[in-house]
């Protein structure tokens, strides 16, 4: 399923617009950094959790070209599910 | 670490008050947006929301493990999994904070140049146009170009970008091994010999050799306090070896020998008793330090002078020549110096 049709089925069930849903989809999200920055877990009943994660900086071989590359540290977003959701997918 | 637990009521509150909407339609939106995705997973593999990011629903083959309190082999079974991958804008605004960081490209010779930061851009430039890479060259131009420009692309992966690109950071660099070096050392001359050696191999030659340094230093700058405290005896021994080395025919041995033969009771004089704290009715003179040690859970002051000296009645030099009032105060930790001791006895037969 596409952006489009994802916001369109949204929007359908709040009865709003597609761009006035998309522009709520950005609201959400900073609404989620926000939440996210203090150290925080995001957690969605029935779907999962969402958490930032440091990650190290490593020496990894680029194939193409046979270089090492140092990537540095940074922050990731990190999706878990949810028991109840495994169950159900499954 | 303690984690909050966001949840969705919070998250539309803090929607509200972030755009003035009120909390029903926020906490209507929100709990909307997460159930169209639920249905949306239970529908199709791949969901992409923009601004956010994707969700893909992967088969995760069946693989053999062990039950780790039986420590049988069991074997777990093919499943689905939810994946989230973040939109590049979302990726951009969480690692805000390493925002300035980017990939680069090491060879053999720069991990050397990595490891030893503490380096102005300029040197770290300078070694890098001394090679005959022609990558690093080409990087160089760029550089040039773009030191001016602010530095706002998020971190480069190697899928997305040209690997020569990459290397446009010497100042984030810098930066980037001060922060996770922990053992970065300042040296000027990385220049000389190391290209085939091994990185860390290295780094000790160099830690080695200025221990060395310092060592030799402190023991001069120790060794020229005693000179300077002159007693009259110890003045004419030093004025006769002195004399001695700057005469022509004396044989340079012999010059060494003297010099020698007289410091070695310097050593042992009242000056070098001076200079340390005494203790006035005790059976040893401190003249120096023996050794150190750091004071872990197990291993005490007690317990280090049963190992070092085989009793513990040197315990209160030991806390003399540290300045430690209370010995129940000393932290774990901390290094205390061991007094090399005299006898008192021996040291009054050499006068």
């Amino acid at each position: 399923m596409n952006n489009k049709d994802f916001v369109s089925e949204i929007s359908t069930r709040l009865s709003i617009s597609p761009s006035q849903c998309q522009q709520m989809i950005s609201e959400f999200t900073n609404a989620m950094i926000d939440a996210l920055e203090m150290d925080n877990e995001v957690v969605i009943a029935g779907l999962g959790s969402f958490e930032i994660k440091k990650k190290k900086e490593r020496i990894m071989v680029n194939p193409s070209t046979g270089k090492k590359m140092l990537v540095p540290p940074k922050l990731a977003l990190n999706f878990k599910m949810s028991n109840t959701f495994k169950n159900k997918i499954n | 670490m303690a984690k909050g637990k966001i949840t969705l009521q919070m998250l539309s509150e803090i929607m509200a008050s972030n755009t003035g909407r009120s909390k029903t339609a926020t906490e209507a939106f929100v709990r909307t947006f997460f159930s169209s995705l639920k249905d949306a997973l239970a529908k199709d593999n791949i969901i992409k929301v923009k601004g956010l990011g994707t969700f893909k629903m992967v088969v995760v083959n069946a693989r053999e493990s062990i039950n780790v309190n039986t420590g049988k082999r069991v074997s777990i079974s093919e499943y689905n999994k939810i994946t989230f991958t973040p939109d590049k804008i979302l990726k951009e605004k969480i690692n805000r904070p390493f925002s300035q960081f980017e990939t680069i490209s090491l060879d053999e010779d720069d991990i050397d140049i990595i490891e030893n930061t503490n380096e102005t851009n300029e040197d770290v430039s300078d070694s890098v146009i001394k090679k005959d890479d022609k990558d690093l060259l080409k990087v160089e131009d760029r550089t040039a170009d773009k030191k001016d420009k602010e530095e706002d692309n998020a971190a480069l992966t190697i899928e997305k970008t040209e690997p020569v690109s990459t290397n446009t950071s010497e100042d984030e660099n810098t930066e980037l091994i001060v922060e996770s070096a922990s053992k970065a050392i300042v040296h000027s001359e990385e220049e000389t010999d190391k290209a085939n050696k091994k990185h860390k191999h290295f780094n000790w030659i160099w830690i080695t050799l200025l221990f060395i340094l310092f060592v030799g230093a402190a023991y001069t700058v120790g060794y020229m306090h005693i000179f300077t405290q002159i007693v009259p005896k110890q003045q004419q021994t030093t004025k006769t070896t002195l004399i001695k080395k700057t005469h022509p025919n004396t044989n340079v041995r012999s010059v060494k020998n003297d010099s020698a033969t007289k410091s070695a009771p310097a050593k042992t004089s009242r000056d070098s008793i001076d200079m340390f704290p005494q203790i006035e009715d005790g059976k040893y003179y401190i003249v120096g330090t023996r050794t150190y040690r750091k004071i872990k859970p197990t291993y005490d002051i007690r317990r280090y002078c049963l190992q070092i000296y085989g009793s513990e009645e040197i315990v209160p030099y030991v806390l003399l020549y540290n300045n430690i009032d209370n010995e129940s105060k000393v932290a774990v930790g901390s290094i205390i110096k061991f007094p090399k001791l005299i006898e008192k006895n021996e040291h009054l037969s050499n006068f």
